[in-house]
């Protein structure tokens, strides 16, 4: 009784194990995955018309622009160790007014957050930032007409573009 | 007296199906594309466990990444890619490199399609490069 006892005992253990053998499967698949990010530039000014008042130049030898300040937002993707610059320049060496002029060097801008840097307004291009790798950025421009009793009556105008460049 | 050893032969066959072994993101404005599509969307997923052994068992997908999107030195966090699912017993989630993700889960034998549409967070602060890396989907039944 014993005997057969155990013999059955042997068998269930048998036939568990052949059971739990083949209970199990497994299926894998790789993937890759790109992505690729290019080079890109995107300036944003609050303000794309500056305009200096009528003033007193004895009570106001520089005359702040109306818009200041004027927030300017960059956004660049680069490479990790490539410099994003800011640059203006006007088109033209003089404010006109028909046959009047005053030196666009006498327009001055100064410039607040990491990055941006004042300078004077110019027929060649001047620095207005610069940056190393990708990021956003924003900072502000604030610009500044010296004013003098030599200046003719008149109303005058100038264009000057700001190029951002991320290589 | 002879001892008989009954033998009884079960078996579960697991097989997994993806539409495409190659996912791309292309290049995007952050601002106008915040979440970028891969071209491949939608990844179609087909999960099969058959087999006389196959009633009762678990049936689980998942997914695990080998590390960060990287190009050269410079690399994107894996978690930025997500995928979100279609299809019965498939499930939303994000990519890992440490943990394996579940992806599906069904019971017995499974015949079943769905698809997976996956993201790149998209952001201004990633260097310039073509990124890649590595997933694993493993499919178990046990």
């Amino acid at each position: 009784m014993k005997r057969m006892f155990v013999v059955a005992v042997l068998m269930v253990a048998c036939i568990t194990l052949a059971i739990a053998a083949g209970w199990s499967a497994t299926a894998t698949q790789s993937v890759t995955i790109s992505a690729t990010v290019a080079a890109k530039a995107k300036l944003t000014l609050s303000a794309a018309t500056v305009t200096f008042p009528d003033a007193d130049p004895d009570a106001t030898p520089s005359i702040g622009a109306a818009e200041n300040p004027v927030t300017a937002t960059v956004k660049a993707t680069t490479g990790s160790a490539s410099t994003v610059t800011l640059t203006v320049q006007a088109g033209g060496a003089d404010l006109v007014s028909g046959t009047d002029q005053i030196a666009i060097s006498n327009v001055t801008w100064t410039a607040t957050g990491a990055g941006f840097v004042a300078g004077t307004v110019n027929t060649t291009s001047q620095s207005a930032g610069s940056w190393t790798g990708s990021g956003s950025r924003s900072g502000t421009f604030s610009y500044f007409l010296a004013n003098s009793w030599a200046y003719p009556k008149g109303s005058y105008t100038q264009t000057a573009v700001y190029t951002l460049t991320a290589p | 007296m002879m001892m008989l050893a009954p033998s009884i032969a079960h078996s579960a066959t697991a097989t997994l199906t993806l539409s495409s072994t190659t996912i791309t993101f292309p290049s995007a404005d952050p601002d106008s594309v915040p979440q970028i599509a891969a071209n491949q969307n939608p990844l179609q997923v087909t999960v099969r466990v058959s087999g006389s052994g196959s009633s009762g068992l678990t049936v689980q997908l998942s997914v695990l990444a080998g590390g960060n999107l990287r190009s050269g030195a410079n690399s994107i966090a894996i978690s930025n890619v997500t995928w979100t699912a279609q299809g019965t017993g498939f499930v939303s989630g994000t990519m890992s490199s440490t943990t394996s993700q579940r992806v599906g889960q069904w019971s017995g034998r499974t015949n079943v399609t769905g698809s997976l549409q996956l993201w790149l967070a998209n952001s201004w602060s990633y260097a310039t490069g073509n990124y890649s890396q590595t997933a694993v989907y493993t499919l178990t039944a046990n």
